[in-house]
């Protein structure tokens, strides 16, 4: 059986704990063979989750349960929900809406909410409509919502070395 | 060097093992300086993770077998599929699909829904027009709790 766990000084990446994919050497393996490396600035550490029967256009706060500090950051949020993947609508003769996935939450240092992919003016009428066909529907609200938040700063004006290097 | 490891009592956190950032004092750094500990049940302040983000095996990953991560399943228009994955997390798992665009601007695209999560596998549904391939990550979900 190959070592897996190492505490102490690994030839490359120096001093620290490691511990290797099943069937790697964690004294001599590629990185990417590694399941945890300390030498590394942030690993995905899960602050906050949970699943959502539905979840509307108030969001989900994730710091409540446990009365949870800010982060400081918006984090990367993984998410999933009943509708994945693509949108596409002709709803005119010369209209053609695509989106590679409609399933779009927006992100803040606390909260979570779904988000409708957009608006579009109606084929048949002057008013405003959400774009609604065949995949997520009303709008800012989703079913089945299940994710993850990671301690990992992403969103623009906290990807800086200030959160990765201290 | 800052001290890096302590399995031990720690000041914040009691008896465990402790791993910080580089840069960052074990013993005594805040914990959003710590990128791995045996938690206790922390809250609020002292609150630092709620386990490691960590992928669900569809195959494999027992004695010297190395865990199959991914799965790719094909399905038709309008019809289900049943990826199946490992019974780590029972059914506190979080199926996570990724799928090519099936063809733009023809009218084909539609969504693609997990459904009944068993232990051991879920239901796929195609909802577009067309034959799509999905291929699956299955995520531990962590806790049994509702919000954690």
């Amino acid at each position: 059986m190959a070592n897996r766990v190492l505490l102490g000084n690994r030839s490359t990446g120096g001093y620290g704990a490691y511990v290797s994919k099943a069937g790697h050497n964690v004294l001599t393996c590629a990185r990417k063979e590694l399941l945890m490396d300390s030498s590394q600035k942030r690993a995905a550490d899960v602050y906050a989750g949970g699943s959502q029967s539905s979840l509307g256009s108030s969001g989900q706060n994730f710091l409540t349960t446990g009365s949870k500090d800010s982060l400081g950051y918006i984090p990367l949020v993984i998410h999933t929900e009943d509708k994945r993947g693509e949108y596409e609508t002709t709803p005119g003769a010369d209209e053609n809406y695509w989106t590679q996935d409609m399933a779009v939450i927006e992100t803040t240092t606390s909260t979570i909410t779904p988000k409708t992919i957009g608006q579009e003016v109606s084929s048949s009428t002057s008013n405003i409509e959400s774009i609604t066909v065949r995949n997520r529907i009303s709008a800012n609200s989703c079913t089945n919502i299940k994710f993850l938040v990671v301690k990992i700063p992403c969103a623009y004006g906290y990807m800086t070395s200030a959160n990765f290097d201290s | 060097m800052a001290n890096r490891i302590l399995i031990g009592n720690r000041s914040t956190g009691g008896y465990g093992m402790y791993v910080s950032r580089p840069g960052s004092n074990v013993l005594d750094c805040a914990n959003d300086k710590l990128m791995f500990n045996t938690n206790s049940g922390e809250t609020g302040t002292n609150f630092f993770s709620a386990g490691h983000f960590q992928a669900v095996p569809s195959a494999g990953g027992t004695g010297g077998t190395a865990p199959t991560v991914s799965s790719s399943t094909t399905v038709s228009a309008g019809a289900t599929a049943s990826p199946t994955y490992q019974n780590y997390a029972s059914t506190k798992v979080m199926l996570w699909g990724t799928s090519p665009s099936v063809s733009s601007g023809s009218g084909n695209g539609g969504a693609y829904t997990y459904s009944s999560l068993t232990s051991t596998s879920a239901t796929l549904t195609n909802n577009a027009s067309v034959s799509r391939t999905v291929t699956n990550l299955t995520f531990n979900l962590l806790s049994t709790s509702a919000l954690f």
